[in-house]
């Protein structure tokens, strides 16, 4: 039966959940965070990934790791591939699909206080004596050689898996023993309880060596995700939603939209007027993801693209596991025909709001200036493209929950 | 007590409850975004490099909002002349219709014409820099009548490029605007709070965001080899990087050019800590290499880092200093002299502390 002291606590309650403010949405790739993604991973044989991560941090810090290997393979061979047309087996006569995969590796990452770090996603991280300046060795080995007042003794970062290699790289800030994150139940590290820390930063740079000999280098920032305050420290990593219990919000939510500003794929390079042409491409990647139950996680995009007359487009994808694509390629497979194309816009800058329908979303983008034959020279099939990476801004937090599920 | 009377009387308890709750300890003086941003949508914009030297500079501006949009913009040239800094302000305005981009060329300008062959509304009329313009811009987000408000709705992206085709140079970089938010504040429990609509902008974490008091820099050494490039047999390869800076507070009322000093402190990849032997000296704008002898003394050249990459905090020097903003711009070489540049924005930290500062519009005549 309703009571006067009932409708009261009905009555406070629903002016508060009206009235309360949104967590600041969600995703940094400008200050420190408790988990990092790096949209976009490519190794093969002209093009490697430089990956830096520091901690900001005055107290040592760990991460622990996951490359996740997008690359799509033919169902009938196992084979790396990029259509169908490259899962023709001779020996059957019978051409496989060309589906998306999703193999992880993980690893850990143990830095010392305020320490950078940095590896070629070619070469990876090792472990070798004498540590110094030689690549793919880590500056604080420990032991008798080692010169640094802390360590990186438990750091081993493999290379990547095969080359071509398309994927992503995710980072959470860890115990290194549990390899879990560690259990807090506030952000304020100056009072009582045990602080929740974001303590890692980074960026990617995706260097190529293009058909004509130049070198190419695109380099992004990792997307944060912050920690909301509270951490149980088991393998379940809840970001943003209302929950409570064990449910309860881990990390700040993922953006509700993404906002993509571009250039229109086709559209004359507005720097100077040397024949090459704007084209971007976009790496998307599901802000949940299940490492334990080797779940391929499926999103669907939908994309709102405004021209520069405020014209609305509008169109849907969806994001397997890693969606790394020219823009113009989103909608179609004819890039002249795509809403994307400045010949369909009619414009040169666009503005795409990018919504994930069943999932949050993370990215970033490239803008690349390619000749008039595309951004891959036809005869080598070797990048011909001058690009720059940037990163995606956001715009409002997600009401729905993500998770990340590690073992 | 008829229960419809009861249902009344509990629910207006109930939302007095809720007042009292939401105006006591724990309430919300500011908005969602209370923190100075490159990836959130705000109401000032920054960007700290826009060139026309042998670079151009390719501005994109977008209105995230679903309402028409005015914004006020300053284009602030950063040379000096005899150690003097210029301190050169042209200012413009923009309109923009709900989720239009919009973009233009600092060389070029963008005029109001349909028929000129850029296609897409004409935001206004921006003006083109000057040959050898080297500094900022800043978009301030206003009504129509050019009163500042906390709309939130800006944000934005540079290149800043070179493109001379096959066998020239060809280097493009991208960064996104600095973005700050201006705060809404709860009217009832901070009354008077945000925006009074003057033009002195308050970056003091109630009118707008304040400024983050420290700038994180992850660097290569200056005069490292890039494992990439050198793994895809270009060696050897030679990586440098230009670091732009800008005070984070203008005077644009009174013409007085906004100055700093950042103190340099640098730890390499064996937990070793150094420091520049003077501060950066930012005088309206600064831009340099890394390698510079002068602010830098070689504190970030490879030999001297004894690490091939390291990481580096930027804070005022004295108490009275403003903070810094900016980006850097890394030049990668390889073996056979090709080269290509990438620019990235400079982190903040974590809960870091604020300083208040301002930026000063010149009133509406």
């Amino acid at each position: 039966m309703l009571t006067m002291k009932k409708l009261t606590v009905i009555g406070a309650g629903a002016f508060a959940l009206i009235t309360s403010p949104m967590a600041r949405a969600a995703t940094y790739s400008d200050a420190g965070a408790g988990v990092l993604v790096y949209a976009k991973i490519v190794v093969d044989d002209q093009t490697d990934t430089v990956v830096q991560v520091a901690n900001q941090s005055a107290s040592p810090t760990a991460a622990h790791c996951f490359y996740v290997n997008a690359n799509r393979r033919c169902t009938n061979t196992g084979a790396v591939c990029s259509g169908s047309t490259d899962c023709f087996d001779a020996s059957s006569g019978f051409t496989g699909a060309c589906l998306p995969g999703w193999i992880e590796v993980n690893f850990d990452v143990l830095m010392t206080p305020n320490q950078p770090l940095a590896w070629s996603a070619a070469q990876g991280l090792g472990f070798k004596q004498p540590a110094g300046l030689f690549y793919g060795n880590v500056p604080c080995p420990g032991g008798l050689l080692n010169t640094c007042p802390g360590s990186n003794a438990g750091t081993r970062v493999p290379p990547v898996g095969e080359t071509p290699f398309v994927g992503e790289l995710k980072c959470i800030e860890s115990d290194p023993t549990t390899r879990l994150p560690r259990p807090c139940n506030t952000n304020d590290c100056t009072g009582p309880g045990v602080c929740c820390r974001n303590d890692l930063i980074g960026s990617a740079s995706v260097e190529s060596l293009t058909f004509e000999g130049d070198i190419d280098v695109e380099r992004y920032n990792a997307v944060g995700l912050r920690s909301a305050g509270f951490n149980d420290g088991d393998n379940v990593l809840t970001i943003g939603g209302s929950g409570t219990g064990p449910a309860a919000p881990e990390y700040q939510p993922c953006a509700q939209v993404v906002v993509f500003n571009h250039l229109f794929d086709g559209a004359t390079d507005p720097i100077v007027d040397t024949g090459l042409y704007a084209h971007s491409t976009l790496a998307l990647v599901p802000c949940t993801e299940d490492f334990a139950e080797q779940q391929v996680p499926q999103v669907t995009a939908q994309f709102l693209v405004y021209n520069e007359f405020e014209q609305r487009f509008s169109t849907s994808r969806s994001v397997n596991c890693l969606l790394d694509t020219p823009i113009s390629l989103i909608d179609t497979s004819q890039p002249e025909r795509s809403i994307f194309s400045a010949s369909v816009a009619g414009t040169v800058a666009g503005n795409t709001r990018i919504t994930g329908v069943n999932g949050g979303i993370i990215g970033s983008a490239t803008l690349a200036f390619c000749p008039i034959t595309g951004c891959t020279d036809p005869a080598s099939g070797e990048p011909q493209a001058l690009g720059a990476g940037y990163d995606l801004n956001q715009f409002s937090d997600r009401v729905d929950a993500d998770i990340i599920r590690i073992p | 007590m008829s229960t419809v009377k009861g249902l009344r009387a509990g629910v207006t308890a109930g939302i007095l409850a809720g007042v009292a709750l939401m105006t006591g300890p724990f309430s919300a003086r500011v908005s969602a975004q209370t923190q100075f941003s490159t990836e959130v949508p705000g109401s000032i914009l920054i960007f700290p490099k826009v060139v026309n030297t042998t670079p151009d500079t390719i501005i994109q501006v977008t209105n995230t909002s679903n309402s028409q949009v005015y914004a006020h913009c300053f284009y602030v040239d950063g040379r000096s002349v005899n150690g003097q800094p210029l301190w050169t302000v042209t200012d413009f305005e923009l309109a923009l219709t709900r989720q239009q981009p919009t973009h233009w060329s600092a060389r070029d300008g963008r005029a109001v014409n349909p028929f000129d062959g850029t296609q897409g509304l004409d935001p206004g009329l921006v003006p083109p820099v000057s040959q050898g313009f080297s500094g900022f811009l800043v978009c301030v987000e206003t009504l129509s009548d050019g009163t500042p408000v906390n709309s939130n709705a800006l944000k934005g992206e540079a290149t800043v490029g070179v493109i001379e085709g096959p066998g020239g140079l060809n280097q493009v970089s991208k960064y996104n605007a600095i973005m700050i938010p201006g705060l809404q504040p709860d009217p009832m429990s901070c009354p008077g709070c945000g925006n009074n609509g003057d033009d002195i902008l308050k970056l003091d974490g109630v009118e707008y965001a304040a400024c983050p008091r420290d700038l994180l820099m992850n660097f290569q050494a200056e005069g490292s080899s890039d494992p990439a490039i050198d793994g895809v047999f270009n060696a050897p390869s030679i990586v440098s990087s230009n670091l732009t800076l800008v005070p984070c507070g203008m005077d644009f009322q009174n013409l007085i050019p906004s100055s700093t000093s950042l103190a340099v402190s640098i730890r390499n990849e064996f937990e070793i800590n150094s420091s520049t032997s003077s501060a950066i000296p930012v005088d309206c704008w600064f831009s340099g290499s890394l390698g510079q002898t002068v602010p830098f003394g070689g504190s970030f050249d490879v030999g001297t880092l004894q690490s091939d990459f390291g990481t580096s905090i930027l804070s005022p020097q004295a108490p009275s200093d403003l903070p810094g903003l900016g980006v850097i711009n890394v030049l990668r070489t390889a073996g056979d002299g090709t080269s290509d540049t990438a620019a990235s924005n400079l982190f903040w930290p974590a809960g870091g502390a604020t300083v208040d500062s301002e930026i000063r519009l010149p009133g509406v005549p």
